[in-house]
């Protein structure tokens, strides 16, 4: 009972922000469609605005954690149903907009010339497939799972810092990326030849199913592992975290 | 099993250590006073009974069943605490639609008669409420929500003299219509010591003294005269503490009194719960 309630408060806790994310889109949408069929030169074009839906899902879970800890803790509920409701609650949330997502590129695409986010990255799969049904389904799961794994991202990573102290904080948040922008290229220039940033880049093309004929699942079940990975460590945080004075 | 026991809770902070090895036990249907200075332990016990921060050893049952990382526990605690951890730009209303939701016998239109009572807005944000509103706020919530044990940290903190009187008042008729165990946590000790009925002192993180009320304020007296004659008095006496002005000494006495054997010039009156405390407390 006390999981239903949680999961229902979180759902709740992202309505308004949904509603007021939603609206921006379909202004931006409403306005471009609109540019687009008045220009008979086909100078304008939009595409890609589920990428504004991934760093609002990511955003989203950088937002997950601290206020609804210490509402829950208030409450009554412990940090297992916490994070099960994390869980549970992202799902239907991503779920929603990775639907309403794909029903916008598709109507944009009857009506523009608007390429979904999707369609960028795997165009090559349908090149010799009429039908659109398959790519329309494919394209709901591919956002469902990268939105899903975003979101547990953001919720990873402001556990993270909720558990930090001020020191760690500064460390992580200058050295990861001094490591990432700085010291990897640098290593990868001087002493590897390019094998480190040819490696990530392999890696990716693998984990996205680029080598395997453009096929999303490898991206699918990519995303499901990280989601299973940052949702692990978040776990590991939240099991001990308390409450800060 | 309708109790809260607190069994050899250890608590620091680095280098502080915050409890030192407690146990307690609150009993079902009754008031309690958790007293003790700034920094005595007080919140720490709370928070961790309410699983909002974990001991260092030890443990909480509630009902017989632990405390920690325990919802079907914790259903049956509520702790008003002297922070908050509502979202602060929830409204009133929205924070009592919700504590409806997490706990069922949440009393909806009892919460309201309060709010009419105490006179606040619950259209209102929880971060435009004044200190003494969020106290309100709080406490409504508090009353309202009838579960077994209610856990008020520092309740009256920021009230003016009048809401302090309804909230004492309405402590009362809740109790009555309802009773529950109220484990109160205060610095107001005059103004809450009519409605306890066990006292728990709590001191650099040790239980000083757990008894009830009455029985506490019996065990000492208060003797005042000039000087001489109550040093004479106090030589073979458990003095707690004393105050001197001018010629005048008044000291605070444990144990029982001979009335038989008072100097004249002296006067004999009861120890009031405030001023024990402090003789208690002030190491």
């Amino acid at each position: 009972m006390y999981m239903k309630t949680a999961i229902k408060y979180k759902i709740w806790e992202n309505k308004r922000p949904l509603m007021i994310y939603y609206g921006i889109i379909y202004t931006i949408l409403v306005a471009s469609a609109l540019a687009i069929t008045s220009a008979d030169n086909g100078s304008i074009s939009v595409s890609g605005i589920e990428f504004a839906s991934m760093i609002f899902i990511f955003i989203s879970g950088l937002n997950y954690f601290g206020e609804t800890f210490r509402m829950f803790l208030q409450n009554g509920l412990s940090r297992k149903t916490l994070f099960i409701s994390f869980v549970f609650s992202i799902i239907p949330i991503t779920a929603f907009m990775a639907i309403l997502d794909s029903i916008n590129s598709l109507i944009m695409g009857y009506i523009t010339n608007y390429k979904s986010l999707y369609l960028q990255f795997y165009h090559p799969r349908y090149v010799e497939s009429s039908g659109t049904g398959l790519q329309f389904f494919e394209g709901i799961l591919w956002s469902l799972f990268a939105y899903a794994m975003l979101a547990m991202l953001g919720v990873f990573i402001t556990t993270l810092y909720y558990r930090m102290d001020k020191k760690q904080k500064l460390v992580v948040s200058i050295g990861f990326p001094l490591l990432l922008f700085v010291v990897l290229p640098m290593l990868d220039n001087s002493f590897t030849n390019g094998a480190i940033f040819r490696g990530i880049g392999d890696s990716f093309a693998f984990a996205w199913g680029y080598q395997h004929g453009f096929n999303p699942y490898y991206s699918m079940l990519t995303c499901t592992l990280f989601f299973i990975f940052f949702g692990g460590l978040a776990y590991l945080l939240i099991r001990k975290a308390v409450v800060q004075e | 099993m309708n109790f809260i026991e607190v069994k050899s809770l250890t608590k620091t902070f680095g280098n502080v250590t915050a409890l030192k090895n407690i146990n307690l036990k609150f009993e079902g249907n009754k008031i309690y006073g958790l007293l003790g200075r700034n920094g005595a332990g007080k919140t720490t016990l709370l928070n961790i009974i309410n699983n909002r921060i974990f001991p260092d050893s030890g443990e909480v049952l509630i009902d017989g069943v632990t405390a920690f990382e325990n919802d079907y526990a914790q259903r049956n605690v509520y702790l008003m605490s002297e922070k908050n951890y509502y979202p602060l730009t929830m409204k009133v209303n929205n924070v009592f639609k919700w504590t409806n939701e997490f706990y069922p016998l949440f009393d909806m239109d009892y919460a309201k008669e309060l709010t009419a009572k105490f006179g606040l807005n619950p259209a209102k944000k929880v971060k435009e409420l004044s200190t003494g509103y969020n106290s309100i706020f709080k406490i409504i919530i508090a009353l309202s929500v009838n579960t077994p044990y209610i856990l008020l940290d520092e309740p009256v903190l920021g009230l003016d003299a009048n809401h302090r009187a309804i909230f004492y008042k309405t402590l009362i008729e809740n109790y009555n219509a309802n009773p529950k165990t109220i484990i109160i946590s205060t610095h107001l000790i005059d103004e809450v010591a009519n409605v306890l009925e066990d006292i728990i002192i709590i001191n650099q993180g040790e239980i000083l003294k757990n008894e009830s009320c009455e029985q506490l304020l019996t065990q000492g007296y208060t003797v005042t005269g000039s000087t001489t004659t109550i040093n004479s008095f106090i030589a073979d006496k458990n003095t707690i503490g004393y105050d001197t002005l001018g010629g005048l000494k008044t000291a605070y006495i444990y144990g029982s009194v001979d009335k038989s054997e008072l100097p004249t010039g002296v006067e004999i009156s009861k120890l009031d719960l405030q001023r024990l405390f402090i003789q208690l407390t002030n190491s």
